[in-house]
């Protein structure tokens, strides 16, 4: 069985994770890079990481305290996607809708 | 404290008495909220052995291979987890009561939540856990 049947073996589970995932490592390349530029850079790589991943962020600001600077936000929204990818494997594992890999 | 002690060495510029306190305050209920969620990534916690089966696989994602690589993760993670599943109530209470900045007040909200967050394992520690 290939990564594509799995893909469409589950689609339900695979596509949000999938997208959740690709969010997650975007913004911590939006970390990584946030070391390099300055918040209010206008090159393109950094305006590209900025405009997929601000509205997350946004949604998280609003669950944190105010306290918390924007760089460390992303982060902690990286952890936020992790948990709900969590949360979505074990949702979709209770009730046995994961795709089976077999040998 | 006289107010002429902002101009002695190691005092901020501007910065009143009353604002050094708070600002103190903050830092020692930040080193608190820090310790209660560090608490649950402990390994007594009741939530270690369970979070450590759920991440295994996920483990690949992040490049690790080793069991104990693993574990530290785990903990770290779980650490972390906790401090923002705290931070809600502190961010909630923030909004609802209009505040534009985090003060000692909703950091009390959030150390209070992070102490009901740690309480299984404050109580593990302790031995009282059933």
């Amino acid at each position: 069985m290939t990564a594509g049947d799995l893909l469409f073996q589950a689609p339900l589970f695979q596509v949000p994770n999938l997208v959740l995932a690709a969010l997650m490592y975007t913004l911590l390349g939006r970390y990584v890079l946030s070391l390099f530029f300055p918040p209010d850079s206008d090159k393109v790589i950094w305006r590209a990481f900025r405009g997929l991943t601000d509205w997350v962020v946004r949604l998280v600001g609003r669950i944190t305290p105010k306290l918390i600077p924007v760089n460390l936000l992303v982060l902690f929204a990286a952890v936020w996607l992790l948990m709900l990818r969590v949360a979505l494997f074990l949702g979709f594992g209770l009730l046995g809708l994961l795709p089976k890999v077999t040998g | 404290m006289s107010t002429n002690d902002k101009d002695k060495p190691g005092h901020g510029e501007g910065e009143t008495p009353e604002e050094r306190t708070e600002i103190m305050r903050r830092d020692g209920l930040m080193i608190g909220i820090a310790v209660l969620s560090l608490l649950n990534g402990m390994q007594f916690s009741p939530f270690i052995d369970p979070a450590f089966i759920v991440l295994r696989p996920f483990a690949p994602t992040f490049f690790v291979s080793s069991p104990l690589l693993m574990f530290y993760l785990t903990s770290l993670l779980l650490g972390v987890a906790s401090l923002l599943i705290s931070g809600v109530a502190a961010a909630l209470f923030e909004r609802a009561t209009g505040r534009g900045e985090t003060d000692s007040t909703s950091m009390m909200v959030w150390l209070g939540a992070a102490f009901v967050v740690a309480l299984p394992s404050i109580l593990a520690l302790l031995g009282l856990s059933g």
